[in-house]
Formats: structure tokens, sequence, C-alpha cells
């Protein structure tokens, strides 16, 4: 996928959480493979899920995804 | 009748269907005096059929018996980032297409193929170019 500037904290939230991979992407209705690659910063969340991860670790969406000017 | 008894229904028919072509198929190449190729045709279509729904039938019956499974795969088809890979393939082969289509008629025209072919090369073109043409501005209007 794309290059972006867009950074994010999800596999920290996540270990900090406690959940695995698989069961974040059973409770976001996405594959595995997305929250991989959006871990790995390789593709940027469409804004609906960029919100239901942050309403999920109740953080605004800016302290999980962060926009980095070029 | 419930959406999985009527999938059901319609695969055995289709089963049916082409398993019964596919004996018609071999029964005119066989025993009947019928133009060139046509039960062969017959028959292949059958063939074509029986494989689709036999795959069809066990897609329903699997998808019964294993609702996680289902669960899963249905959520694969929803995935977002999945949903953008296809709609990036489908882009990719639209350009691919055209110039599939543009050498295809160039080496028709050295072939110097009859007319009709050629043209009916050419609608085909000229129906992907029209429908690229008709998705891009309704999708427009839409977003």
């Amino acid at each position: 996928m794309e290059e972006s500037s867009l950074k994010n904290k999800l596999e920290e939230l996540r270990k900090n959480y406690g959940i695995t991979q698989e069961e974040l992407a059973e409770k976001m209705e996405v594959s595995r493979q997305t929250i991989i690659s959006i871990e790995k910063e390789r593709y940027n969340p469409s804004l609906i899920l960029a919100f239901k991860l942050a309403a999920m670790f109740r953080v605004p969406v800016e302290e999980i995804f962060i926009y980095e000017e070029e | 009748m419930n959406k999985k008894s009527v999938g059901l229904t319609g695969s055995i028919l289709g089963c049916l269907i082409g398993l019964l072509m596919l004996i018609l198929g071999l029964y005119m190449e066989k025993y009947m005096n019928t133009p060139d190729l046509l039960g062969a045709v017959i028959g292949a279509l059958g063939i074509i059929l029986l494989q689709l729904s036999v795959t069809n039938t066990s897609e329903v019956l699997l998808k019964s018996k294993y609702p996680e499974v289902n669960e899963k795969k249905n959520r694969e088809m929803r995935d977002e980032r999945n949903m953008i890979i296809r709609q990036k393939a489908a882009e990719k082969t639209n350009y691919a297409m055209l110039l599939v289509y543009s050498f295809i008629i160039f080496t028709l025209l050295i072939m110097d193929v009859e007319l009709y072919i050629m043209l009916l090369m050419a609608a085909a073109m000229a129906a992907h170019g029209g429908l690229s043409i008709f998705f891009y501005n309704y999708y427009e209007k839409k977003m």
C-alpha cells in the first residue's frame, strides 16, 4: 500500500490492552491482515475504523494516529 | 423457504441440469447427426454448469456446518483494506484490458479477418470505454 506520513501507536495500545491482533480484528470487524498493515504503517485506515479504534481504546483519535507533515 | 433452502435447491437443480446437458451432449455427439460441435458445446456447457453447481452446493452446506468459517469469510469480504485492494486490482485490469483489446484488434487487422469480427471487437472495446465513463460519472455524483 502507499507510503504515508501517518504514524500510529496501535501496536503499543493493543499490547497495553492485552489483546491479540486476531481479537482486535474481530472486534473491529476487519481482517487480521488489516490490523497488521495498520500497525506496520503500510495502510491508513478509514475514518470510521480510526474512530472505532479510538472508541475501543477510549482515547482520542489523535492519540492513536499522528499526522506528520512531510 | 429460507435463504439456505433456496440456495441449496437452486444448486441441486443446477447439478441436475448440468448432468442432463452433459449426457445430452455426449448422446448427440455419438448417436445423432447434429451440426459440427453442437453436442460438444452442449456437453461443455453442461460440465461448466455442473462444476459451478457442485461448488455452490458444497459452499452452502459448509456455510451451515461451520458458521465461524462463514463469518470469517464474510469479514474478509467486507474488510476495507481488501475492498481497496480489489478496487485497485480492478482499475489496473481495466487499463490492461484496453491494451489487450487494442492488441487483438491490431492483430486481427494484420491477419485481414472479416469485417464483422473487427467490428465486434471494436464494439467490445467501445462498450468497455463506455461503461468506464458511465460508472465514473455515477460514482462522481454519488460521492
